[in-house]
């Protein structure tokens, strides 16, 4: 087996080597990073360095990547959604045993070129926002940090680069062990720990799920590289396997749910902000939970062989889409709504994915991660001004003390809220058009509903916290260019980020639909003009009406978290009391005191035992075996 | 040569029992030696064999002292002879008595997996038995006694069982095979039914105690709990192989009819040590007992893997044994270290907070937790994958168990590290050292291991293939 990438099944061998050589740079920088970073005792400047520079680099190596590979105007896919044109970057073979053979390859074309730019791209940002934001942490701390950091951003270029999937599910579950070290960040405050376990737990739920999928299509097919899987001839198999793409889909789709916080397996994302609010910005709104999405259109193969599931997928996404707008209508907390806002966007690209408008579902990645990042940036600004305050009730004419977070919420607002041209309205309405055109009524009326209520949440958020007088926390501007110069960026970005969606929409084949644009634009121009009446002075009696029992319901998340408690994970621990002091703790004693007695009645007869020396046992074994040996042979 | 791979540790063993302890340091340096050896023999895994007579006369060819060293074996006694070596290092302050017995301990399950003979199978079997009896009456802390007594009542129980059952196949004159140790040995004759079935029974008991799986799983909480760390660690890591080993050696091999009759109560032995385990390990209140029960819940899992008798199952299988040796024991260590400095066994109520006193111990912690809970990018995935997909392609929803196996794995495992490292710090443990240079230089190969099969995991199954493939066979053959 060679280290060095090999020509695969399409492509020319130089250019497979170039690509291949900076996808794999693109990947090993992040891990050495993360590696130097854990186990070496670095000065504090150099820990910065490392765990920016990794990701800078890995930056580089991807624009290279996507200069001498398919690119991202490369439409992935042919006919029946099967995997067209990528390029395949042999390494070698991760595991055989059995007949399951795991290639260890990589996989490019232009799904992975965007994922793999905006990862690097939008995680180089956030990573110099770290350098100062994480300022106020012990040297041991900073280090551990940017550790976790590069660990993820490493984890989820493998999950977008792996050519099969048991190799995607290392990523994929990579980026489940980074979250969780960086939600419990904090490891001293409880609620950070019972939030990193809870998140932990329902990852892996979706692990399992991603594993059984595995199984069901290596069943089918025989293979799990990607090449194999998801070519038209793969997919023949799983299509003609009566059922097999229906189960993959159905499992495929819970580990998305999982990992992109959708029903049913939603409710850890809102928790998750718990950890520093550079993480939520990279890992809970700009990539991880993405990864879902990813899947599902890597997967879009499969979804197609089975309208059933796909459909499932589908109008599940666009519910989480509704119920998660509405949700955040309520929220208190200015990280929960943020949350809350990105579990309902990406139940957009899911959506849009799992229906097959996976040009739009994926330009919704793009340009949510330029806005999403920036509103989580600006929200950052705004908690370290006011002493880690999250509660929008205490905050109140931020604007002031803090002009550019004001100006980039009001961006990232706007993109969010789908108003032309700000850059959400390109990607968010290809969706929504995609869903109308294909008749997906159910799913299209949800987003609708999301796309009303989204700039209402939105803008309510912004006057309570920027607008009217201040209302309790104390503010002072934080200090610190890397602070500001990457909120920036962001922020020119969410305003001209939509032209690469409306790129990458054009180039993998799909038109905006002017009737949808127009009825979006006037559903967001109504969300805004409720929120502007109601909110734009800022006060904060105008919130008033939050209180309700309603408002309650909704920020205990409509009960949710109460009724898995009360189904699953209360009984399982009783479950599990019960057995350990009932059956462990006192019957199997009991039934083991009986054993013994009887053996000690039986060979009451014999000296040999009734002398209690244990250590004659020895002797009587041997003894034992060279009699039955000799009768045995007797026998014979 | 293959002789001196467990004779180097036993003759160790000796030399320390007689010299005392100004010779302590001969166990591990033979223990050394010993794994240098062997690592130096991984070309020739698959071929090497060696056999003399050992009973001669008229009861020549009923027992004969014959190594062989497969893939699998090389496999196994590599492990061994780490773990070993690491386990006698870690606990050489214990005295030579305590080293002599611990090394020995490790000569016979090196020749235990060497073995290529029913008798031998059954010494070396026994060879380990007695030194973890005396570790555990000897060392044991508080309870030991009892805890030796159900060790004895299990352990002895099972070791009846094994005898009856290979005296049977020995008197039939059936000869262990070689399990892909290619020449000079017998390929294993089938044993007609009527015979197999009760043969199969008797050694699966004496497998299910060692492994140990529901309901003979009633010694392995004391055990594990009142043995000194070290010792937890080596009986815990490479003594539970032996009955799983067994199975592979022998059931599937030598008796298929026997497994036949076996599979459904077999896998109904490992769903509920999957999930009996699973559950008591969620409930269970200190770190030690909660491992005992995770290996359980883990092993039931390679029971139903091998059960199914189909390459890619039993493949994970392998992969299984080796990372849970190499997880299970770095677990103990830490368990040992952190016990040594709160000066005693610990709850999980009374720990917390440990991450900031001791952030190297942590993050070894937190790294071994992850390859047992099965993180994909750790030892212990790989594994899972292969048996997840073989078990799905014998019965899906035998695989659905198998997933919740590991959700409930990551619920134990993330109590044990959270409640041991995270939350508010306790103030009695605000002083508590950080790993020292001699700790840390014994975690760091077996965290190298963990991550390197991890993200590599090919050359386990690959030396492990013509074992595997030969276990198939003679199992599918009896099946046509």
């Amino acid at each position: 087996m060679s280290g060095r990438p090999r020509a695969g099944a399409q492509g020319e061998g130089s250019a497979i080597a170039a690509v291949g050589l900076s996808a794999l740079l693109c990947l090993l920088l992040p891990l050495a990073g993360a590696a130097l970073l854990a186990l070496v005792r670095l000065p504090r400047q150099v820990q910065g360095l490392v765990g920016a520079g990794s990701v800078l680099c890995a930056f580089i190596a991807a624009v290279a990547m996507a200069s001498a590979g398919p690119g991202a105007g490369q439409d992935p896919f042919g006919t029946h959604g099967a995997l067209h044109g990528g390029a395949r970057v042999v390494l070698g073979v991760w595991g055989a045993g059995g007949g399951l053979r795991v290639p260890l390859d990589l996989w490019v074309d232009g799904l992975s070129t965007v994922f793999v730019l905006v990862i690097t791209g939008v995680g180089f940002l956030i990573h110099v926002y770290s350098l100062a934001y994480m300022g106020g942490e012990s040297d041991a701390d900073y280090g551990r940090y940017f550790a976790g950091m590069n660990l993820f951003v490493a984890a989820m270029l493998l999950l977008v680069l792996a050519g099969s999937l048991p190799l995607l599910l290392v990523g994929w579950a990579g980026v489940g062990f980074a979250s969780y070290l960086l939600i419990g960040f904090w490891y001293q405050r409880p609620e950070a720990v019972v939030a990193a376990r809870k998140a932990f737990l329902l990852n892996t739920v979706g692990d399992v799920a991603l594993l059984l999928a595995i199984a069901v299509i290596w069943r089918a097919v025989g293979g799990v590289g990607f090449g194999t899987v998801l070519g038209s001839h793969g997919l023949a198999l799983l299509r003609g396997h009566g059922g097999a793409a229906t189960a993959a889909a159905l499992l495929l789709f819970l580990a998305a749910a999982a990992k992109s916080a959708q029903l049913p397996l939603q409710s850890w994302l809102s928790d998750a902000m718990e950890g520093p609010t550079p993480v939520s910005a990279l890992i809970h709104a700009a990539t991880m939970v993405t990864a879902g999405v990813y899947l599902i259109a890597r997967c879009r193969g499969i979804f197609a062989a089975s309208p059933g599931a796909a459909a499932v997928a589908g109008d599940l996404g666009a519910l989480t889409a509704a119920a998660a707008a509405v949700t955040a209508v309520f929220a208190y907390d200015l990280k929960r709504l943020l949350a809350y806002s990105t579990m309902s966007q990406v139940g957009y690209m899911i959506a849009g994915v799992a229906f097959g408008a996976v040009a739009a579902g994926v330009s919704h990645v793009v340009t949510h991660a330029f806005f999403k990042a920036l509103l989580f940036m600006c929200a950052g600004l705004v908690m370290h001004a006011t002493g880690d305050e999250r509660d929008m009730r205490r905050y109140g004419g931020l604007g002031r003390v803090l002009p550019l977070a004001r100006w980039g919420f009001l961006l990232g607002a706007l993109a969010l809220a789908g108003i032309p041209p700000f850059a959400g309205f390109w990607s968010k309405d290809a969706v929504m058009g995609a869903l109308l055109s294909g008749g997906h009524l159910p799913a299209y009326l949800l987003l609708a509903l999301a796309a009303l209520v989204t700039p209402f949440y939105i803008f309510r958020a912004y006057y309570l916290t920027f607008g009217g007088e201040a209302r309790g926390a104390a503010a002072h501007a934080p200090t610190g260019a890397s602070l500001y110069w990457p909120t920036a960026v962001l922020a020119v970005l969410a305003v001209v980020g939509g032209a690469a969606a409306v790129g990458l929409q054009h180039a993998w084949g799909v038109a905006l639909d002017p009737s949808s644009m127009a009825i979006s634009t006037v559903l967001a121009l109504i969300g805004f003009g409720a929120a502007w009446a109601r909110y734009r002075s800022g006060a904060a009696a105008a919130d008033g009406w939050t209180a309700s029992p309603l408002g309650e319901l909704a920020r205990g998340e409509w009960g949710w978290e109460a009724a898995w408690q009360a189904v699953l994970i209360r009984p399982t621990h009783a479950l599990a009391e019960w057995l350990w002091s009932g059956w462990e703790g006192a019957a199997r004693p009991a039934l083991e005191g009986l054993a013994a007695g009887a053996v000690a009645t039986a060979g009451r007869g014999l000296s040999m035992w009734q002398s209690g020396l244990v250590r004659r046992y020895a002797l009587a074994m041997f003894l034992g075996t060279a009699a039955v040996l000799l009768y045995a042979l007797r026998v014979r | 040569m293959l002789t001196l791979l467990w004779a180097l540790p036993a003759l160790a063993a000796l030399a320390v029992a007689v010299g005392g302890r100004r010779v302590s340091w001969l166990a591990p340096a033979a223990t050394g030696v010993a794994l240098a050896l062997c690592i130096a023999l991984w070309p020739g895994a698959g071929h090497l064999g060696e056999s003399a007579h050992w009973l001669s006369g008229p009861y020549g060819g009923v027992a004969r002292y014959s190594l062989g060293l497969s893939g699998l074996s090389w496999l196994l006694v590599t492990m061994t002879l780490l773990l070993t070596f690491l386990c006698t290092l870690a606990g050489l302050r214990l005295g030579p008595a305590f080293t002599a017995w611990l090394t020995l301990l490790g000569g016979a399950a090196s020749g235990l997996f060497l073995a290529r003979d029913l008798m031998l199978f059954y010494i070396f079997w026994e060879g380990m038995l007695i030194p973890a009896y005396f570790l555990l009456l000897g060392f044991g802390g508080a309870g030991a006694r009892q805890a030796a007594w159900r060790f004895l009542l299990y352990n002895v129980g099972g070791s009846v069982a094994l005898l009856l059952g290979l005296a049977t196949l020995i008197a039939m004159r059936v000869h262990m095979p070689g399990l892909g140790v290619a020449g000079g040995f017998g390929a294993g004759r089938h044993v007609p039914s009527a015979v197999a079935v009760p043969v199969a029974v008797a050694l699966m008991i004496a497998f299910a105690v060692k492994t140990p799986l529901w309901p003979l799983h009633g010694w392995v909480a004391d055990t594990y709990a009142s043995l000194p760390a070290p010792a937890a660690a080596l009986v815990a890591a490479v003594q539970s192989k032996a009955g799983l080993y067994g199975m592979l050696a022998l059931l599937l091999p030598l008796l298929p009819a026997g497994l036949a009759f076996l599979r459904p109560v077999l896998i109904a032995v490992g769903l509920v040590s999957i999930l009996y385990g699973g559950l008591c390990a969620l409930a269970a209140r200190d770190p030690r007992r909660l491992l005992a029960y995770s290996s359980v819940s883990h092993l039931g899992l390679v029971a139903i893997a091998f059960t199914t008798a189909r390459a890619s199952a039993i493949s994970g299988g392998v992969i299984q044994l080796v990372a849970h040796g190499l997880f299970t024991a770095a677990l103990f260590l830490l368990i040992g270290m952190l016990e040594s400095r709160m000066g005693g066994p610990v709850t999980l109520a009374e720990m917390g907070g440990l991450a900031r006193s001791a952030p190297a111990l942590a993050g070894a912690l937190v790294l071994a937790a992850m390859a047992a809970l099965g993180l994909p990018g750790l030892a212990g995935f790989p594994g899972e994958l292969w048996m997840l997909v073989g078990i799905f392609r014998y019965n899906p929803a035998l695989a659905v168990v198998g997933g919740v196996a590991l959700v409930l794995a990551a619920a134990y495992l993330l109590r044990l590290i959270q409640l041991v490292l995270h939350g508010p710090q306790r103030r009695e443990q605000a002083d508590v050292a950080d790993l020292r240079a001699g700790e840390r230089w014994l975690l760091a190969p077996l965290a190298a291991l963990l991550v390197l099969i991890g993200l590599w995991p090919r050359p386990v199954p690959q030396r492990a293939a013509p074992a595997v493939a030969a276990a198939v066979a003679s199992a599918r053959a009896a099946r046509v």
